[in-house]
């Protein structure tokens, strides 16, 4: 336990102080809901529904650091560990793997949540969009989504040949899980073609399952979303485990 | 006691034959080097003793164990200096060795070992801000926090500036004389010769020699060279004369100048035939030759950067 907290702790100094990853980790969402808000939002609208621009998109915001925590930070940061050698030297020391494994998904898990708040603050504080009374639910929702894309990062850092080829597939990747997140258009106004390729995106199911709790449906409407979430922590918690690497090759 | 024993070690990375049949044992409170040209196959020994590498056949025990089925027993009783050593990025020296320290069970105090190796000062500077040979110390006092009962160091001084250097083997002394063993590898010869006890010479992955500094000098060095300024032209018959003296193998004689080449006592030899001869001597230079030499002969190939000679 010692080992762990002093380790969760290193390893959040390490990622705090490096201002690219925590723009995009815990900055980017907010000051896009900010941005978009204030671009956007005219009051009520019939394209969303009677309502504002960021009424209808503000759940799906999170997503967005769902899309960058999972396929950029987690696996670069990772691969910079591994190249670098630092792996290589706590691998010489009593920490157990596991240990290592969970020191560091604690760390991305708590960054990745303080930018899902910070996002969902932000529409909040800036645009009145009061959060619904179910708010633990939705945060639950978003502790589910991150704990299946830090999953996802794992693997993607197993297969990744190197972290300038993560930064570049992993920005091309988290382009298209964002746009496909439906927070920057809600789906809705999408052509029907395009909705349903969307509709295959893991990024989009987390963004319908924090909409719709954040509209007050019961878990039990929500099961594709769900399912979908829970899938991908059982599969890609297989493969990060077997493609887990201490040693570049 | 046997620190470390190796017994016929093999390892391949497909048709490369890294390490070919290595065997050697090193003993308790030895500083045991490890010299040869970069590829040698020093690294992916050590690698293989440290249970990071696994070799394709042969036996290696560290401290009566296995480098890979006991390495976490392993972790608790050996230090490691990485050739290519990193931390998480961005972490200061003293968050470095709160970590190390909460990792290892019994830590000595890493204030105390930061002031030993004099870097005290430095707590608070990021670990990638610090000078090569300062960088060099912390992984230093990361291999030493839980007190190792043996050192792997691993081209401890490379990129080091020479005055880095000196003190670095004033710290690997310091920590033999608490009674650690110390591996390490080098390709500076001058290391070798004045830190270790015994030395190995690896090349194309063969252990060639393995002997004290003071013997593979004697045994393969080849001959010692003495430059001596008369105060008068050399007589032409001096020069044969010389080299019916057993320890004399070549001389050679310029003006007032003579060039000998020898083995063993040959200095006290040539002198004393000067001496006889009522022939003074104005100057008078040695060369002995060097560990440098040895691995020349053994290997045809300068150490450092492995080119024809």
């Amino acid at each position: 336990m010692k080992g762990y907290g002093a380790l969760t702790a290193t390893l959040l100094r390490s990622l705090l102080r490096e201002p690219v990853g925590l723009f995009f980790a815990v900055i980017f969402a907010p000051a896009l809901v900010l941005i978009l808000g204030l671009i956007f939002d005219n009051g009520p609208d019939p394209n969303f529904g009677g309502r504002s621009f960021i009424e209808a998109t503000l759940p799906a915001f999170p997503a967005l650091v769902l899309a960058i925590t999972g396929v950029l930070l987690v696996p670069v940061s990772h691969l910079i560990l591994r190249e670098s050698g630092a792996l290589r030297r706590l691998r010489l020391t009593p920490l157990r793997p596991a240990t290592f494994i969970a020191a560091d998904l604690t760390v991305n898990f708590l960054v990745g949540l303080a930018g899902m708040i910070a996002a969902l603050a932000t529409g909040w504080i800036a645009f009145g969009v009061a959060p619904p009374d179910n708010l633990a639910a939705v945060l639950l929702a978003a502790a589910l989504g991150l704990i299946a894309f830090l999953a996802l990062g794992y693997t993607l850092a197993g297969i990744y040949p190197s972290s300038g080829a993560a930064t570049g597939i992993g920005n091309t990747l988290m382009l298209l899980l964002m746009i496909s997140s439906g927070a920057f258009l809600p789906l809705e106004t999408m052509p029907e073609g395009v909705q349903k390729v969307m509709s295959f995106s893991p990024v989009g199911h987390f963004a319908n399952l924090m909409r719709g709790l954040w509209e007050g449906d019961g878990w039990s409407t929500l099961l594709l979303p769900i399912g979908v979430l829970s899938a991908m922590i059982v599969v890609f918690g297989v493969l990060a485990t077997a493609l887990f690497r201490w040693e570049r090759n | 006691m046997r620190v470390l024993e190796c017994e016929e070690v093999v390892r391949r990375f497909g048709d490369v034959t890294a390490l070919d049949g290595v065997s050697f044992q090193v003993s308790q409170g030895e500083i045991f080097g490890l010299i040869g040209p970069n590829g040698a196959g020093k690294t992916t020994l050590l690698n293989c003793v440290e249970g990071l590498d696994r070799p394709t056949s042969g036996h290696i025990s560290v401290l009566g164990r296995h480098p890979i089925t006991d390495r976490r027993e392993l972790t608790l009783r050996t230090g490691v200096q990485l050739q290519s050593a990193a931390l998480p990025p961005r972490i200061t020296v003293e968050e470095a060795m709160r970590l190390f320290s909460a990792l290892y069970g019994e830590p000595v105090p890493w204030q105390d070992l930061l002031t030993t190796l004099g870097i005290a000062s430095k707590k608070r500077t990021r670990i990638e801000r610090l000078s090569g040979g300062e960088r060099q110390r912390v992984f230093i006092a990361l291999a030493l926090l839980h007190e190792p009962e043996v050192l792997f160091l691993d081209e401890l001084t490379t990129a080091l500036d020479p005055q880095a250097r000196l003190a670095m083997w004033e710290v690997v002394e310091a920590v033999r004389n608490r009674g650690t063993t110390v591996v390490l590898t080098t390709h500076y010869m001058e290391e070798a010769e004045h830190l270790c006890d015994r030395v190995g010479i690896i090349d194309h992955g063969r252990l060639i020699a393995l002997d004290t500094v003071p013997t593979l000098i004697r045994d393969h060095a080849g001959d010692a060279t003495a430059r001596l300024v008369l105060t008068q032209p050399v007589p032409a018959e001096l020069k044969l004369e010389l080299e019916r003296i057993g320890t004399v193998t070549t001389a050679q004689s310029d003006r007032s100048c003579l060039t000998v080449g020898g083995t063993g006592d040959f200095l006290q030899d040539v002198l004393t035939e000067l001496t006889a001869r009522n022939i003074r001597v104005a100057d008078l230079r040695a060369t002995s030759p060097g560990l440098e030499d040895v691995f020349l002969n053994l290997t045809g190939r300068h150490p450092r950067n492995g080119t024809q000679a």
